[in-house]
């Protein structure tokens, strides 16, 4: 099984970055939970290729974001080859080869106007001017090339202070009408939306770029090396060319008198110590002589000047652009890649805001699954479908009654307060008072008791007691049917409620809920002579 | 024999009406699971599975109460002693559709399911009770009972320890509309004891959530440090134009900034809110965090004493003072300090009761006026008084949040009990922070508010302050639990 590679490259570390964003913004927009349960789904496959599958987390973040990486792009890429990453890659390729042109392109003029003299006008048949080649085309890009080192060897280190208010004021004073205008237009292009869009990813990009800022800082770097990279080629090659193809000579002239030719002398040997000791004077630069012999004047005809002379100067100039042009360069350019690349190498992935992504790889996830809202199916009725819901008749006719007691229930105080309660209530007295055991058989004994004994009156009245708090069951309601059918149509039966026990025999107040659930059950069995009533109502 | 379950499946049993699903809701932190107060809600048995990493290891199932206990214990009082089983009932009953709710509970139970005998104690106990106790006896299968009361004003838990106590292997209180994350664990951790062959996964299934709880708790502290780094560099501009003044352009960017304040508070809360599973909308939080956060109530009940404030800003500007001593060597004879110091008072004392502050750029020389280095125009600029009482009120309530949401039973469905929002005190937490903790809060916003602080030490101030947070909810929930 291969390791999961850890290796980060610019374009890896872009897609990271939006993936993240995206992330982001779907979070916000939906439940944490899908992200969550996709990346610890990424987090188990993870851990299953790499080689030691058993404790995920002692992978190291490096790698757990890269293979993320690899597997988010395969999911959410029409295209693998088409991604921001590569995006970026491409246009920091292209902005590369487009400015190492420009730099060639600016390289040729500047060497064309050193040795043609146009635009200055000079006799292109002259002798080139050594110091005017040495100040054009070699001390800028020493210049450049202090500056580059410099900037990249404090890396940020000097702080950058903004400009006084003062000064920033004035700027935007003489430059705001123009700024205006053109914000102007920019609003009436895009939608407020759009607008918006953009300043919110202008503000991510901002606060990316300072997370980033170590690897973002060398691309950049990179591109203004390719334009001197182009530049110093085009220097190069030029001079090169131009010696090679056309008789082209070198002199040097000056009207300062300070410049004797010893000191110009002194001059070439510093400029030519690189490669002095592989090419002494004679060979890699010119001598005394040949810098005496080469010193001409304006206008003067150049074929009084000795050709061997003239000629020493090419291999300094070729070299001179070629040590101090062309080869910081390159090397630059091959430092400021190197950087890049050991900066991606060193980076751990270890900030805050990365913690999240890490945990959701890392840790097992915990789900509870549970039925959709709404899944349930509703109470199916427990009484015939044919059910009528009859308005019940009216049960205050007075009388003697036979109270049903769950045995659970019955007490002397209990019996004492029906007993007194009732006739008051609804003039009902209770006669008769029988205990239910609760067991099948006890019911079936007293069910049977009514059905042998039927009581001549065609109007019995039954209260059985039920206390509201306990739910209508099955049971319950098998017992009200079985009662009906053992006392006949005529019988009046009340179910009484009572409430949780309490100081009182009779209990607490029953509550309109617990009613309207036992009303709803009664009602169901669509008995005319059946109600249900709380003995103390609330 | 009953057969064992290779995953620990529990079945919650009793009567209709009784708690079971609330029970299972708390378990389960789904607040979607339908719960009435009207009997017969559940009518089929519904599985809650814990998965882990996609595989399940541990079921609860929720089950419609008994309808027919007298009737069915009869039924198994009848049979021969090797026929009293769920299986036989079943085999009898479920082909003609005869007991459905009694075949629902006893189907899991047939399959070796342990039971979770839901009563509630604020009711006597009844002849009903005793007959499903037997019946759930009969069966053979481990049992647990767990006692709560629907109703705090009722108690039985005598009558029912007494009863439960004979024919159960475990007991337990739990209170299915109080219970934190810990008592949740606790009932887990009982229950693994049932059955020798389940406690390893039982053991795994608690540890991942405990894990998964402390997950939640760090992301909470995270979710915590955001609210306040998204709030602190929260800037608005307004554009002065030329036919108004500068105020109107300052009083329409400091309400924009504090609308903008309290829409990021709503994001907080909705992340709290999806982070301790709380799906419903019409979850309860104390008055004082539903009241507008800018109000005089507010100002008056949470954040910091005058006081207090002020002692942390001597901390800061003593801090700021003594870099300028450190950079000159001390030469200053601690002369920055002092003044930082002063100065860091005198500011807090000034801003205490102020949330916001506006910028207006203006730039004096001489008779002339202007300024306006922006690019786009001269504007008023609100941003969040890092000295001032906002960020401690901002901790206050979002930790009153907090509280109610960690702790919040998701098998509740009452109202909570308000926080009175009259006392003269404060009743935030950061009232009660040492000073050590408050530095930690004040050197963030110190380092957010400074240009060109780096991310690192960004990340180092934001990692000691979510710690504390950390380190707070552990406290809070009582759960100090660190994953492997």
């Amino acid at each position: 099984m291969p390791q999961p590679t850890t290796t980060w490259t610019l374009a890896d570390l872009v897609d990271f970055e939006v993936l993240l964003a995206r992330d982001a913004v779907d979070q916000e927009a939906s439940d944490i939970s899908t992200v969550e349960e996709r990346d610890r789904r990424i987090g188990r496959e993870i851990a299953r290729q790499s080689r030691a599958p058993a404790k995920p987390v002692e992978l190291d973040r490096r790698s757990m974001f890269r293979s993320w990486l690899e597997r988010r792009l395969s999911q959410t890429s029409a295209s693998p080859d088409l991604t921001p990453g590569t995006g970026t890659a491409l246009a920091l390729t292209l902005s590369s080869f487009l400015l190492a042109l420009l730099g060639f392109a600016s390289g040729k003029g500047v060497l064309l106007v050193v040795f043609t003299g146009a635009g200055l006008g000079s006799n292109p048949d002259e002798p080139v001017n050594v110091l005017f080649y040495l100040v054009c085309c070699i001390v800028p890009q020493v210049l450049f090339t202090l500056g580059a080192v410099g900037l990249m060897l404090t890396q940020g280190r000097i702080p950058i202070r903004t400009p006084p208010p003062a000064i920033r004021s004035l700027v935007a004073l003489m430059i705001r009408p123009l700024f205006s205008w053109l914000l102007g237009r920019l609003s009436q292009s895009f939608e407020r939306e759009r607008k918006q869009e953009w300043t919110a990813t202008i503000g991510w990009l901002r606060g990316r770029t300072i997370t980033h800022a170590e690897a973002l800082r060398w691309p950049l770097v990179s591109l203004l090396h390719w334009f001197a990279l182009g530049y110093a080629t085009a220097i190069l090659l030029g001079s090169l060319l131009s010696v090679q193809i056309w008789h082209q000579t070198f002199a040097w002239q000056t009207t300062v008198q300070a410049y004797t030719p010893e000191r110009v002398h002194r001059v070439i040997q510093h400029i030519a110590r690189p490669w002095s000791w592989a090419l002494p004077e004679g060979t890699g630069y010119p001598t005394l002589q040949d810098v005496v012999a080469t010193r001409f004047h304006r206008h003067q005809d150049p074929a009084t000047l000795p050709t061997d002379a003239t000629g020493s100067w090419w291999l300094f100039v070729v070299l001179a652009a070629f040590t101090y042009g062309f080869l910081p360069r390159l090397l630059l350019l091959l430092w400021g890649k190197w950087k890049l690349r050991s900066t991606l190498a060193r980076e751990q992935f270890d900030t805050l805001t990365l913690d999240p992504l890490f945990e959701r790889l890392a840790r097992p996830h915990v789900e509870w699954h549970g039925p959709d809202a709404g899944a349930q199916p509703h109470l199916p009725s427990l009484a015939p479908a044919e059910s009528r819901d009859p308005r019940p008749q009216s049960m205050a006719s007075p009388g003697p009654a036979t109270l049903l007691i769950p045995a659970d229930l019955a007490s002397d105080s209990l019996h004492a307060a029906l007993v007194d309660r009732l006739p008051h209530w609804n003039g009902w007295n209770p006669a008769e008072i029988i205990k239910l055991d609760g067991t099948a058989s006890g019911t079936r004994a007293v069910l049977t008791s009514f059905t042998q004994t039927r009581h001549p009156e065609p109007h019995q009245r039954i209260l059985t007691l039920h206390e509201a708090f306990m739910p209508p069951t099955r049971e319950v309601l098998n017992l009200l049917r079985d009662l009906r059918l053992a006392t006949g149509p005529g019988a009046r039966i009340l179910v009484g409620l009572i409430g949780k026990p309490s100081a009182e025999p009779l209990g607490q107040p029953v509550s309109s809920l617990h009613t309207e659930v036992w009303r709803t059950q009664i009602r169901s069995l669509g008995d005319p002579n059946m109600d249900v009533q709380p003995i103390l109502p609330p | 024999m009953l057969p064992i379950p290779a995953i620990p499946t529990f079945v919650l049993a009793g009567q209709p009406n009784e708690g079971k699903t609330t029970v299972l809701a708390t378990l389960a932190e789904d607040d979607r699971a339908e719960i009435s107060p009207s009997p017969g809600t559940t009518v089929r048995c519904t599985p809650y599975p814990i998965e882990l990493d996609g595989a399940e290891i541990m079921v609860f199932i929720d089950t419609p109460g008994f309808q027919e206990p007298a009737a069915t214990l009869e039924w198994f009082r009848a049979q021969p002693p090797e026929q009293q089983s769920a299986s036989a009932f079943l085999e009898q009953h479920r082909p003609i559709n005869r007991f459905p709710a009694e075949c629902e509970i006893l189907q899991p139970l047939a399959q070796g399911a342990a039971v979770i005998y839901v009563v509630d104690a604020s009711r006597p106990v009844r002849e009903s009770d005793r007959q499903e106790i037997e019946i759930l006896r009969l069966c053979g299968n481990p049992r647990i009972a767990v006692i709560y009361r629907k109703e705090a004003a009722q108690d039985f838990r005598l009558d029912w320890n007494r009863v439960l106590a004979r024919d159960f292997n475990l007991r337990r209180e739990f209170d299915a509309h109080q219970a934190t994350f810990r008592e949740r664990i606790d009932l887990l951790e009982a229950a693994k004891t049932v059955i020798q062959e389940w406690q390893p996964v039982m053991e795994r299934a608690i540890t991942a959530l405990r894990d998964d709880w402390d997950l939640r708790l760090r992301r909470t502290a995270g979710e915590l440090c955001r609210f306040l780094r998204d709030t602190i560099t929260l800037r608005q501009r307004e554009l002065i134009d030329p036919d108004s003044t500068p105020e109107h352009a300052a009083d329409r960017a400091k309400t924009k900034l504090q609308q903008a304040i309290r829409n990021r508070e709503i994001e907080f809360r909705r992340h709290i809110r999806q982070l301790f599973r709380h799906r419903r909308e019409n979850w309860a939080v104390p008055d004082l965090v539903l009241t507008d956060l800018f109000s005089d109530q507010v100002w008056r009940c949470f954040g910091l004493s005058k006081r207090q404030l002020v002692a942390a800003g001597i901390a800061v500007g003593a801090t700021a003072g003594g870099s300028v001593d450190l950079a000159v060597g001390g030469h200053s004879f601690m002369l920055g300090a002092l003044l930082g110091a002063a100065s860091g008072a005198v500011l807090s004392w000034l801003s205490a009761n102020r949330a916001v502050q506006v910028q207006l750029p203006r730039l004096h020389w001489g008779p002339f006026q202007f300024g306006g280095h922006a690019l786009g125009g001269i504007h008023a600029e609100a941003s969040v008084d890092p000295r001032s009482n906002l960020v401690w009120i901002l901790i206050d309530r979002a930790w009153v949040y907090l509280d109610a949401a960690s702790r919040w039973s998701h098998g509740r469905r009452q109202e909570p009990i308000p926080i009175t929002s009259d006392a003269e005190s404060k009743q935030g937490i950061t009232s009660r922070f040492t000073g050590a903790e408050r530095a930690l809060v004040t050197r963030l916003i110190r380092l957010l508010r400074k240009p060109g602080t780096s991310p690192a030490t960004l990340d180092d101030a934001e990692r000691n302050l979510r710690n504390l947070w950390l380190r707070l909810l552990r406290d809070l929930t009582g759960v100090q639990h660190s994953p492997r």
